[in-house]
C-alpha cells in the first residue's frame, strides 16, 4: 500500500489501513521513544497515543513532508512532554520495587555467545544506558535523531527549532558521553 | 576521556566527522589525523559512539496489536482538553469558576497537606524503594500516586503554571 492510499484509507477509518500504519511504523517510533525515554512501558505507551492521535487527526494531514516525519515529530514531542518528563525524573530517583523493566540477558542473543560474553555484553550495554542517561533530554534527543534517524545538522536544526551550532555542541556532548564508555572497555580489553 | 594532543578540540574533532567544517579545515585536520594517533583514536571513537549508541539501545521485545489499539480507539470518544478536566471537575465547576486559577490553588492546598502529612508520619528518603500505583492526567495538573514497602502512600499534584 502506497503512502497516499494509506493516508487516503486512514482519512475513511479504514481498520486495515490503521493496521498497515502500526505494523509499518511502531518498530523505529518505538526506538526513537525509548532512546528518548530509557523507558519501554512508557516508550509504548508514547507510540500508542502517537498512532491513536494521527487515526484521529489524519484529516489534518497536509501532506507537505512524509507520514512517518509527522509521526516521528509527534512521538519526539510527547517524549519531550513537560508532564512526562516531570514523571520520568521522579521514577529514576525512585528504585522499583520489582524491576519489571529490566530485560535483562536477552534471550535472542545467538547461541554462539558464551554466558561470559553475553555478562559481558549486557555490563557493556547498562554502562553505556547509565552513560546516556547522564545526559539532558535534549541532548539524548539530538543523538537519538542523529544516530537513530540519521538527521543532518539542518534537519535536527529545523525539526528542533534550534540552532545548527547548537546542534553540534549537543552531538559533541552526547559523543563525548559515550566515547568515554567505549574508551573503559577499550582499556579493561586490552592483554595485562 | 581527554585529548592528549593540542592542536584540535575535541569539538573540532566532533564537527569533522559530521563534515561540519570548511573544506580547508576538513583537510587539515584530515592531514593531522594522519600523523596524529591521540586525534585519530578520539575520531575513531567519536565515531563509533553513534553506531553503538544506534545498536545498543534498543528497547526490549515489545509489539502494539493495531486491532486492539484499534478497538480501543473506537471504544473512547475523542477527548478534548476541555472535556478531560470537565470530566475530572465536574462540568458545573468549570462553568462557574476559571479553571486554571481554581487547579493552581488545589495543586498548591495538596501539596501543603502532603508535606505536612509525611514530616508528621514518615521518614521516606529520596532513595526508597517505591512503584507508582496510578496517576491521573488533566490538561494543566498531574496526580501520581505511588507505595512504598511500608504501604506509605502519596500523592504528588503539579502544575505547569
Amino acid at each position: 500500500m502506497d503512502e497516499q492510499h494509506l493516508v487516503d484509507q486512514l482519512r475513511q477509518g479504514d481498520r486495515k489501513a490503521f493496521a498497515v500504519l502500526v505494523n509499518t511504523f511502531q518498530k523505529r517510533l518505538l526506538k526513537v521513544a525509548y532512546g528518548i525515554t530509557l523507558d519501554p512501558e512508557e516508550s509504548r505507551e508514547i507510540v500508542q497515543e502517537v498512532f491513536i492521535t494521527v487515526f484521529r487527526q489524519i484529516h489534518s494531514f497536509r501532506q507537505e513532508a512524509a507520514l512517518y516525519t509527522w509521526l516521528r515529530k509527534m512521538t519526539v514531542n510527547q517524549c519531550l512532554n513537560w508532564k512526562r518528563r516531570w514523571k520520568r525524573r521522579f521514577r529514576w530517583h525512585h528504585d522499583p520495587i520489582t524491576r519489571e523493566n529490566d530485560p535483562g540477558l536477552s534471550q535472542e542473543d545467538t547461541p554462539m555467545e558464551t554466558p561470559e560474553t553475553l555478562i559481558q555484553k549486557k555490563q557493556f550495554q547498562d554502562r553505556l544506558m547509565a552513560a546516556v542517561k547522564h545526559l539532558p533530554e535534549k541532548t539524548r534527543t539530538v543523538f537519538v535523531l542523529y544516530a537513530l534517524e540519521e538527521l543532518t545538522y539542518k534537519e535536527i536544526a529545523d525539526f528542533l527549532q534550534i540552532r545548527k551550532g547548537t546542534v553540534a555542541s549537543r552531538l559533541y556532548h552526547a559523543r563525548k558521553q559515550v566515547a568515554q564508555v567505549l574508551n573503559s572497555k577499550q582499556t579493561q580489553e586490552k592483554p595485562v | 576521556m581527554t585529548n592528549s594532543c593540542g592542536k584540535y578540540s575535541e569539538k573540532q574533532i566532533s564537527r569533522f566527522i559530521d563534515e561540519a567544517l570548511s573544506r580547508q579545515e576538513r583537510e587539515q585536520i584530515r592531514q593531522h589525523l594522519d600523523d596524529c594517533p591521540a586525534c585519530r583514536n578520539l575520531a575513531a571513537q567519536f565515531q563509533k559512539a553513534a553506531k553503538t549508541f544506534e545498536e545498543l539501545v534498543e528497547p526490549p521485545d515489545m509489539t502494539i496489536d493495531p486491532e486492539r489499539l484499534y478497538q480501543s480507539v473506537q471504544q473512547s470518544p475523542e477527548k478534548t482538553a476541555g472535556s478531560r478536566a470537565g470530566i475530572f471537575f465536574g462540568q458545573g465547576v468549570r462553568r462557574v469558576i476559571p479553571l486554571r486559577p481554581l487547579l493552581a490553588a488545589l495543586s498548591a492546598a495538596v501539596l501543603l497537606v502532603i508535606g505536612g502529612i509525611t514530616l508528621m508520619n514518615n521518614d521516606i528518603s529520596p532513595d526508597s524503594p517505591s512503584a507508582i500505583v496510578t496517576s491521573i492526567d488533566t490538561e494543566y495538573t498531574a496526580v501520581m500516586i505511588f507505595e512504598t514497602p511500608d504501604t506509605h502512600h502519596t500523592i504528588i499534584w503539579y502544575s505547569e503554571t
